[in-house]
C-alpha cells in the first residue's frame, strides 16, 4: 500500500511543514485540487449545454421557418422545400414500441428467474450473457439482421400473404431492436429486484406462499417503479439506435401499418442525409430532428431516473423502520398475498387443475424461457459471425489496404489502424476528465455541485450516438465558419475522436465514481491520521487502490465505443488509403462492416465478415478478459480490510 | 499493485501509445467524394496512379453523387463525382462559396435494369414503359401480362416484384427517373418525375449502389437499378435485363452498346453543351443502349497553387491513360473528340 513518507529528518521536515503552512502551501494544493476536479466536472455539465445550445443554434432557421410541419408534416422533400418529419417519428416510435413490447416480458422474465430462482452458478453465468449481449456493436446486429433475420421475415411474409420487402421494413428493425434493448431491461430489473428487501419474500413464503406467487405478488409490485423506469432507459436507448435500424427498416419516409409495413426513422435520416443535404433549410430541419431526438430521450432518461431512484428510496425506509406506515406498496403487496391465501380453498374448487403448486411449476419454467429466449440470439450471433468470418479472415486482411471492387487480395490494414488511432485518441481525451470528474463527485459528495453533475452526466450517456455526431459536426462546422477551422477539416480524426470521447466520458465517469466510492472509508482515515493532505491522499492512496476497477471500467468503455459508427460517418468520414495522422479522414473497421456488409459483391462480403469477426473478438474478449480477470478483486483495498 | 492491473496498465499505455502515433506524414493528399457509379473504376485508377506517382494519397469516398457535390461546394474535399449535371441552384450556391465550378467527364456507362430471379437464364426484356410501371408499383408481380407479353417463350414465376431504389441523393437515380420521364407514359403521368431523389410510390431505399445490389443478391424477385459493373459482381444472383431502345431494338448493356450511345449522341449538338453536359439518355441508333450516362468530376476552377496542380495532373492522367483500365471494368472510354474538348477545359483551372 501507498504509504505517505518524508525522506527528510524530523527536525526539518517539521520546519518545513511549519513554512508551508505558514504560506497556506498545503492547503493551496488542495485548493488547486478542488478546482481541477471541479472544473472537470464542470466540463460535462457544459458539454451538455453546449449539445443543446449549438443544436438550437443551428437548427433555428427551421423552428422559425418550418413551425409544426416538422413534427406534422408528412410529406418530405427538400427539393422542394417541404420537410415533414412526421415519417421519420413515427418509424422511430413505432419500432421501439414494437420493441417494448417484446422486450419487456422477456427482459423482466429473464431477471427475475435470474434474481428469484436461478442457483447462484447460473445466476452468474446468465447476467453474464445478458450483459454480453448488450456488448455487441450496433453495426454487428445491423449485419446479421440483414443475413438471418431479414430473410426468416420475408419467409413469414409470404406465408401471411404479405409483399416481397426483402424482409425489410417496420417489423425487422423493431425485433432487432428488441433483442438489443432486453439486456438493459433485465440488467435494471434484476438491480431492481435485488433491492427488495429479504423480509418481504420471506414473510410471503411464511404465509404458504408458492415461489411464484411472491414473485408475482410481492417482489414484481414492490420492484415495479424501477422496472419501469428501467424500461424507459430502455425505450430512450430504442429511439435513439442508428446502424442496425438503418440496415433493416427499408428507408421510405412514408407512414405505413405494421407488420409488412416499411418505414424510415429520425436516426437512419441523419445518418444518411446529414453529409448530403443541398440546402441551409435541409441541414437546419435534420438539426431539428435531432434535437427533437435529443428531447424525447432526455424525456425518457429523467423519468426513468426518478423511477429507479423511488424504489432506492422506499428500500431504506423499510431497512431502517421495518414496518413503515408510508409505505404503500408493502402493505397493498401484504394484503394482496394474505387475500389469497384466505381465498385457497374456493380456488381449488373452482379450479382443481391450476393449483397453486402448478402454477407455480408452470411459471418458472416461463421465466426460465425468458432466459433461454433472451439468449439465443446472442448465441446464434456470435456462432454465426464466427463460422462465416472464420473462413474469410486471411494475413492479407490485417496487412493490406482495400483493393478496387471486385479484384482480390485487399485488406482492411488501414481500418485496423484508423480505430487504433480514432479509439486511443478518444481514450486518452476521455480518460482523465472522466477520472478527474469521478474524483470530484466521490470526493465532494456532499457539495450540491456533484449531484448535478451527476444527473447531468446520466443525461449525457442517455444521450444517442447519432446526436452526438450530428453535434461535432454541426460544432466543426461552427469553427469553420468562423474562419478558426480551414474548410478542408470539416471531416477529421480529430472531430470522430472528439465524437468517441463524449460518448466515452459518461459511461468511464460513472464506472470509476462506483470504483471511488468502494474504497472503504478506513483508508481514508488512516492516510488522514497521517497527516496527508486531500489531494494526496486521493492521488497516493484512494485512487491506487481503486485502479484494477478504474482500468477495468476504461476497457468497458472502449469495449462500448469500438464499435460506434454513426457518429463517425459524420466525423472521421471514411478512407480506403493509409491515414496515420488524426488531421486526415479516416477510415475505420465498423464502417467498412456496414458498408461492405450490402455490397452483393462476394470478395467484400467476405471482408465484412472478417471484420466483423474482428470487431467482435476484441469487444468480447475486453469484456470477458476483463471478467475473468478481474474477477472478485475489484478494488484491492478491501481485501486489506 | 498486483500483476493483473500492471498488466491492464500496460495495454492502456499500449491504446495511448497507438494514439500518440498520429504524427504527420509529409505525403500529399488529394481527396474526393460522390458517385458510386464511378467508385470501382476510381478505386483502380487511384490505386493504379499512386503506384506509378508514389508519395500521393487520395481518398475517394462513394457517399452519392449529392453528398459530392455539396462536400465539394463547402470545399471539405477537392473534387467531387457526379452522374447527374449540377442544377442551377447548385451552381449559384457553389460560385458563392468558391466561384467557377468546372465540369469534367471522366467515364461513361450504363444502368441497368437488375434483378434476381432464380431459373431465367435469358436476359428478360424491358420497355421504358413496363419498367415506369413496375417501379410506380403498377405492375406487382413478374408473370404480368405486360412483361409476358414482351418475354414470349420464358416462364415469368408468380412472385411479387420487391422493388429497391436508393435512398439517398443519387446520380444514378437522376439517370433513371429521366430516362424513364422522357419514355414511359405512365411515369410522367404520375407526376413522379425525374431527380437525384424522388418521392417514390413503392419499394425500399438503400444506399448507394452497393447497398441496392446487396438488397438485390438477398431477395429472391427484386428488382432494381444499378450501374453496369455492380449488376456483374455476384452472377446467378443478379442478373440484368435488356432495354427497349429508340429503334425498338432489345439492346443489354455492354461496353459497344454504351460506346455505340456515346458516339451517337455526341453527333447531336443538342446533347452536348460548351460547359460539357452530355445527354446519352435514349440515344438514337439501332445498337445504343437507351440507359447511358457520364460521369463528371466537379472542381472549382480557382485552386490553390500546389493542390491545383496535382489534382489537374490526377484527372489528365484519368482521362488518358486511365482510360485503358475501363474496358476490363465495362464502363466506355470517352471519345477522342471529346478527350480533346476536357484538355482545353483543364487547361482553364487556375492552379
Amino acid at each position: 500500500m501507498a504509504v505517505i513518507s518524508d525522506p527528510s529528518p524530523p527536525a526539518r521536515s517539521g520546519i518545513r511543514r511549519y513554512i508551508r503552512s505558514a504560506l497556506g502551501i498545503g492547503s493551496l494544493a488542495d485548493w488547486l485540487f478542488l478546482q481541477i476536479t471541479r472544473s472537470s466536472a464542470l466540463l460535462v455539465i457544459v458539454l451538455v449545454l453546449l449539445i443543446v445550445a449549438l443544436l438550437m443554434l443551428q437548427a433555428w432557421p427551421a423552428i422559425r421557418g418550418l413551425g409544426m410541419s416538422i413534427v406534422a408534416g408528412s410529406n418530405w422533400d427538400p427539393t422542394h422545400d417541404q420537410f415533414g418529419g412526421l415519417p421519420f417519428l413515427y418509424g422511430s416510435l413505432v419500432t421501439s414500441l414494437l420493441a417494448m413490447l417484446i422486450a419487456v416480458p422477456l427482459g423482466v422474465g429473464t431477471a427475475t428467474f435470474l434474481a428469484e430462482v436461478a442457483p447462484s452458478w447460473l445466476r452468474r453465468s446468465g447476467s453474464f450473457l445478458v450483459e454480453l449481449l448488450a456488448a455487441i456493436p450496433s453495426v454487428v446486429y445491423g449485419f446479421w439482421g440483414i443475413y438471418f433475420l431479414a430473410p426468416n421475415v420475408q419467409q413469414l411474409f409470404n406465408l401471411l400473404g404479405g409483399p416481397n420487402v426483402g424482409g425489410k421494413g417496420l417489423f425487422s428493425a423493431g425485433l432487432i431492436l428488441a433483442i438489443m434493448i432486453v439486456p438493459y431491461i433485465a440488467a435494471v430489473s434484476y438491480d431492481v429486484c435485488q433491492a427488495v428487501p429479504r423480509a418481504q419474500r420471506e414473510g410471503s413464503l411464511a404465509l404458504g406462499a408458492t415461489r411464484w406467487q411472491t414473485i408475482w405478488g410481492v417482489v414484481l409490485p414492490y420492484a415495479r417503479p424501477g422496472i419501469i423506469g428501467g424500461c424507459f432507459l430502455a425505450l430512450g436507448r430504442a429511439i435513439g439506435e442508428t446502424m442496425a435500424v438503418t440496415m433493416l427498416i427499408g428507408n421510405t419516409p412514408i407512414i405505413e401499418m405494421l407488420p409488412f409495413g416499411r418505414g424510415y426513422t429520425i436516426p437512419s435520416l441523419l445518418a444518411q442525409k446529414l453529409p448530403s443535404s443541398s440546402s441551409l433549410m435541409e441541414d437546419a430541419a435534420l438539426i431539428e430532428l435531432s434535437l427533437l431526438l435529443f428531447v424525447l430521450t432526455i424525456l425518457m432518461n429523467s423519468l426513468a431516473r426518478v423511477l429507479i431512484w423511488r424504489v432506492g428510496q422506499t428500500r431504506f425506509s423499510v431497512f431502517g423502520l421495518r414496518f413503515s406506515d408510508r409505505d404503500k406498496r408493502y402493505r397493498h403487496a401484504a394484503t394482496t398475498e394474505s387475500g389469497t391465501e384466505n381465498r385457497k380453498p374456493k380456488t381449488e374448487n373452482r379450479n382443481w387443475f391450476l393449483t397453486p403448486s402448478l402454477v407455480n411449476y408452470l411459471m418458472t419454467g416461463v421465466l426460465a424461457m425468458c432466459l433461454v429466449l433472451t439468449c439465443i440470439p446472442l448465441f446464434l450471433i456470435l456462432g454465426y459471425i464466427a463460422y462465416r468470418g472464420a473462413g474469410s479472415i486471411s494475413w492479407d486482411f490485417f496487412t493490406k489496404l482495400p483493393r478496387p471492387q471486385g479484384e482480390p487480395g485487399g485488406g482492411l490494414a488501414n481500418a485496423l489502424v484508423g480505430s487504433g488511432i480514432l479509439v486511443g485518441l478518444a481514450t486518452l481525451l476521455a480518460l482523465p476528465v472522466g477520472l478527474l470528474s469521478a474524483i470530484f463527485l466521490s470526493e465532494y459528495r456532499t457539495s450540491r455541485l456533484s449531484s448535478i453533475v451527476r444527473f447531468f452526466g446520466e443525461l449525457l450517456g442517455g444521450v444517442p450516438s447519432i446526436v452526438i455526431g450530428t453535434f461535432v459536426y454541426a460544432f466543426v462546422r461552427l469553427f469553420i465558419q468562423a474562419g478558426l477551422l480551414g474548410r478542408r477539416e470539416q471531416f477529421s480524426g480529430w472531430s470522430g475522436a472528439f465524437a468517441l470521447a463524449i460518448l466515452m466520458v459518461p459511461i468511464f465517469m460513472r464506472a470509476a465514481e462506483e470504483s471511488l466510492k468502494l474504497v472503504p472509508q478506513t483508508l481514508r482515515s488512516a492516510s488522514y491520521a497521517l497527516g496527508a493532505h486531500q489531494w494526496q491522499t486521493v492521488l497516493r492512496v484512494i485512487v491506487p487502490a481503486a485502479l484494477p476497477a478504474i482500468i477495468t471500467g476504461a476497457f468497458l468503455a472502449i469495449a462500448r465505443i469500438a464499435g460506434e459508427t454513426a457518429p463517425l460517418l459524420m466525423t472521421a468520414f471514411g478512407n480506403d488509403r493509409w491515414a496515420f495522422s488524426p488531421s486526415d479522414t479516416m477510415g475505420f473497421l465498423p464502417l467498412y462492416i456496414y458498408q461492405y456488409s450490402m455490397s452483393g459483391d462476394p470478395i467484400f462480403e467476405k471482408q465484412a465478415w472478417a471484420a466483423a469477426l474482428v470487431l467482435l473478438a476484441f469487444v468480447m474478449f475486453l469484456n470477458v478478459g476483463t471478467r475473468l480477470l478481474t474477477g472478485k478483486r475489484v478494488v484491492l483495498a478491501s481485501r486489506a480490510e | 499493485m498486483t500483476r493483473i492491473s500492471k498488466g491492464l496498465s500496460l495495454g492502456l499505455a499500449f491504446l495511448f501509445l497507438i494514439g500518440c502515433s498520429g504524427c504527420g506524414s509529409n505525403s500529399q493528399k488529394l481527396s474526393g467524394s460522390g458517385s458510386t457509379f464511378i467508385k470501382p473504376i476510381m478505386d483502380k485508377w487511384i490505386e493504379a496512379y499512386t503506384n506509378e506517382k508514389g508519395n500521393l494519397e487520395i481518398n475517394y469516398q462513394g457517399t452519392g453523387s449529392t453528398a459530392g457535390i455539396k462536400q465539394m461546394t463547402d470545399q471539405a474535399v477537392d473534387f467531387g463525382c457526379t452522374d447527374a449535371f449540377m442544377t442551377e441552384e447548385q451552381i449559384e450556391l457553389a460560385k458563392k462559396r468558391g466561384g467557377e465550378v468546372v465540369h469534367i467527364p471522366l467515364v461513361m456507362g450504363a444502368i441497368v435494369p437488375a434483378y434476381n430471379l432464380k431459373g431465367i437464364e435469358k436476359p428478360i426484356r424491358f420497355t421504358g414503359e413496363v419498367l415506369g410501371r413496375i417501379f410506380l408499383g403498377d405492375i406487382k408481380k413478374w408473370n404480368d401480362p405486360a412483361l409476358q407479353e414482351l418475354n414470349e417463350g420464358v416462364k415469368l414465376p408468380d412472385l411479387n416484384i420487391a422493388v429497391v431504389h436508393r435512398t439517398e441523393g443519387s446520380g444514378s437515380t437522376f439517370l433513371f427517373t429521366s430516362y424513364l420521364q422522357k419514355v414511359s407514359g405512365s411515369w410522367q403521368q404520375s407526376g413522379v418525375g425525374a431527380g437525384t431523389t424522388v418521392k417514390w410510390k413503392t419499394g425500399t431505399g438503400e444506399q448507394g449502389n452497393p447497398g441496392v445490389a446487396g438488397f438485390l443478391s438477398q431477395t429472391e424477385g427484386s428488382i432494381g437499378y444499378l450501374e453496369l459493373y455492380y449488376a456483374l459482381l455476384k452472377k446467378g444472383e443478379i442478373q440484368f435485363g435488356a432495354v427497349q431502345n429508340r429503334e425498338g431494338k432489345f439492346i443489354q448493356a455492354d461496353l459497344k452498346s454504351v460506346t455505340e450511345a456515346a458516339a451517337n449522341s455526341l453527333k447531336d449538338d443538342k446533347r452536348i453543351r460548351e460547359d460539357l453536359f452530355i445527354d446519352l439518355l435514349d440515344a438514337p441508333g439501332t445498337g445504343s443502349y437507351p440507359i447511358s450516362g457520364t460521369t463528371w468530376a466537379v472542381l472549382f476552377a480557382a485552386q490553390e497553387p500546389q493542390r491545383g496542380k496535382l489534382l489537374v495532373d490526377f484527372l489528365t492522367w484519368t482521362i488518358h491513360e486511365g482510360q485503358k483500365y475501363n474496358e476490363s471494368m465495362h464502363y466506355a472510354r470517352l471519345p477522342d473528340a471529346l478527350v480533346t474538348r476536357i484538355d482545353e477545359k483543364l487547361l482553364k483551372i487556375k492552379n
